[in-house]
């Protein structure tokens, strides 16, 4: 049944695109500055470029088992810009309507062995990551197959430099990061450098599963706090069997995150407006009974409000625990409920609950695991782009195991 | 498939697809950039709030009141009316600063501002 969920929602996404593609035929269109979607956009693409940056997804993907890995993202209608139709040949030609701008992000990444039977099970690896994000808001029939084609360039970003390319809503940003991760029983620590001069760090205790991590964007003169892109710290997934508890009670997660939202202020600011961030707690209980999986997430701040409430269900060993051996059927992962978001006037947004839905299909061997999964109003997506209400993403994942 | 499932099928198929903008569009957007204009420039997101209120209490939009300057319904002008918004967006900061809460220099920046939203 998961598989097809799965399927379905991919198939409806492609349903989507060819919907997108018959009803907004028009070559030339023209998003216009100064409207609210248009701002929205240009904070989709800088964020875009943040969240699969090279550091975020080595802190993500690289973990503990994880040789390598290949990421492609894809999120339809992350903002909705006004544009003027130019094309004469166009059924739209001279209206004013809403597009959607699209998303997409490709990431690689692989580790190198340096030492593997250290003192206390610790090992050395470095490691390299590597991200290719653009946007576009024009025809989807074509751009759909954009995150392939960007693996060539993720592979030789070193080479290619890092970049970022920007006119109008469209953005091109290849993105880096070389690093070294330390593991242990003790201690596990994750620290890189990246192409374009930011640091990020990860420590984590595994026993229980104490964990803080954070990346600096930008390395100066100075450091301040407003160069600390986000952080975040806490308990996450503490199995309850490493303390002689019943394994059914599942694992509770309890974090902090500050996430900022939005691009650094006008240069010509007379008063520079500080950075605002979202600030939330998490609080989740998975696994339990090896089938379900409770969130939920506070908003702090001005806006002090419930930000998330889901619930989960999936097949049995979707959460590997302890010393489970990794299950190779297909296995599948459903997410439902609401995401609350608060009036965000100023950004042309209107608040309220919206309805969540994720539904993700994973098969793995003893050396590969991929991941199909499909999604709506995502809560991590709405974190990012407060504006994307709405928006579907998809996003496919495949990593190469070595333990 | 059930109705639920159909709905469910049919609320994908809308998600983040092209579709035509709303008829008051041009003032909506106007309104907005006046609002995060003052409040990037003033560091001041109460103040940009105060703005977006008090040009909805004081004025009201005139999209398609029978001006045909305002004539949604005629392309070339409906383009045109989003000007207001670029205008405003883009306006200096210290004239923002300068003009404060205060909805009426701002609509006084463009023409197109002033007919778009007048007083009710």
């Amino acid at each position: 049944m998961i598989p097809l969920l799965a399927l379905w929602l991919w198939g409806s996404t492609a349903l989507a695109q060819a919907e997108a593609l018959a009803a907004a035929e028009c070559g030339i269109a023209r998003p216009i500055s100064g409207t609210a979607g248009f701002a929205n956009g240009r904070a989709a693409v800088r964020t875009n470029a943040t969240t699969y940056a090279a550091g975020a997804f080595a802190r993500r993907r690289l973990r503990a088992g994880v040789i390598g890995a290949i990421d492609m993202h894809a999120v339809y209608g992350a903002a909705m810009v006004p544009v003027y139709c130019d094309d004469p040949d166009s059924n739209r030609y001279q209206e004013v309507y809403l597009d959607p701008l699209d998303l997409y992000a490709t990431n690689i990444g692989l580790k190198v062995p340096i030492i593997e039977d250290g003192p206390a099970n610790s090992k050395l690896r470095l490691f390299y990551a590597s991200s290719v994000t653009t946007s576009t808001n024009w025809y989807r029939g074509l751009t759909f197959a954009v995150p392939m084609f960007n693996l060539y360039p993720a592979l030789l970003a070193p080479v290619v430099g890092s970049s970022t390319t920007n006119a109008g809503l469209g953005a091109y940003t290849v993105d880096w990061i070389g690093g070294a991760q330390f593991r242990s029983d003790v201690v596990s620590v994750q620290a890189g450098y990246t192409g374009r001069r930011g640091v990020y760090a990860d420590v984590t205790q595994e026993k229980v599963a104490l964990f803080v991590n954070g990346v600096v964007d930008r390395l100066g003169d100075g450091l301040t706090a407003s160069d600390l892109s986000y952080w975040m710290g806490g308990v996450e997934q503490l199995d309850p069997v490493r303390f002689g508890a019943n394994e059914d009670i599942g694992m509770p997660s309890l974090f902090f995150r500050s996430l900022p939202q939005r691009a650094r202020p006008d240069a010509s600011a007379v008063d520079p407006l500080e950075v605002p961030t979202l600030r939330t707690g998490h609080a989740r209980q998975e696994d339990m009974a090896r089938h379900f999986d409770a969130n939920l997430a506070w908003q702090f701040g001005a806006t002090s409000s419930l930000r998330e409430l889901t619930a989960a269900w999936h097949t049995p060993g979707w959460h590997t625990r302890g010393d489970d051996d990794p299950d190779d059927r297909g296995q599948g992962f459903l997410r439902a409920g609401v995401v609350n978001l608060p009036d965000q006037p100023l950004l042309g947004v209107k608040g309220g609950l919206q309805p969540h839905l994720r539904a993700v299909y994973r098969k793995r061997n003893d050396d590969v695991a991929l991941e199909l999964s499909a999604y709506l109003n995502d809560p991590a997506l709405l974190d990012l782009y407060p504006f994307a209400t709405n928006a579907v993403g998809v996003n496919f994942e495949m990593s190469f195991v070595l333990e | 498939m059930s109705l639920r499932d159909l709905a469910f099928v049919g609320g994908l198929l809308v998600a983040g697809c092209a579709r035509k903008a709303a008829e008051d569009q041009a003032c909506f957007e106007a309104r907005v950039a006046m609002g995060a204009r003052l409040e990037e420039c003033a560091a001041d997101t109460e103040a940009g709030l105060a703005l977006m209120d008090a040009l909805e209490d004081q004025r009201s939009c005139q999209v398609n009141n029978g001006d045909p300057r305002l004539d949604t319904s005629n392309e070339d002008v409906e383009v045109g009316l989003f000007e207001c918004a670029f205008v405003l967006r883009n306006l200096a900061c210290e004239l923002a600063v300068d003009y404060g809460a205060d909805p009426a220099p701002w609509l006084a920046s463009h023409p197109v501002c002033e007919l778009l939203w007048s007083t009710p």
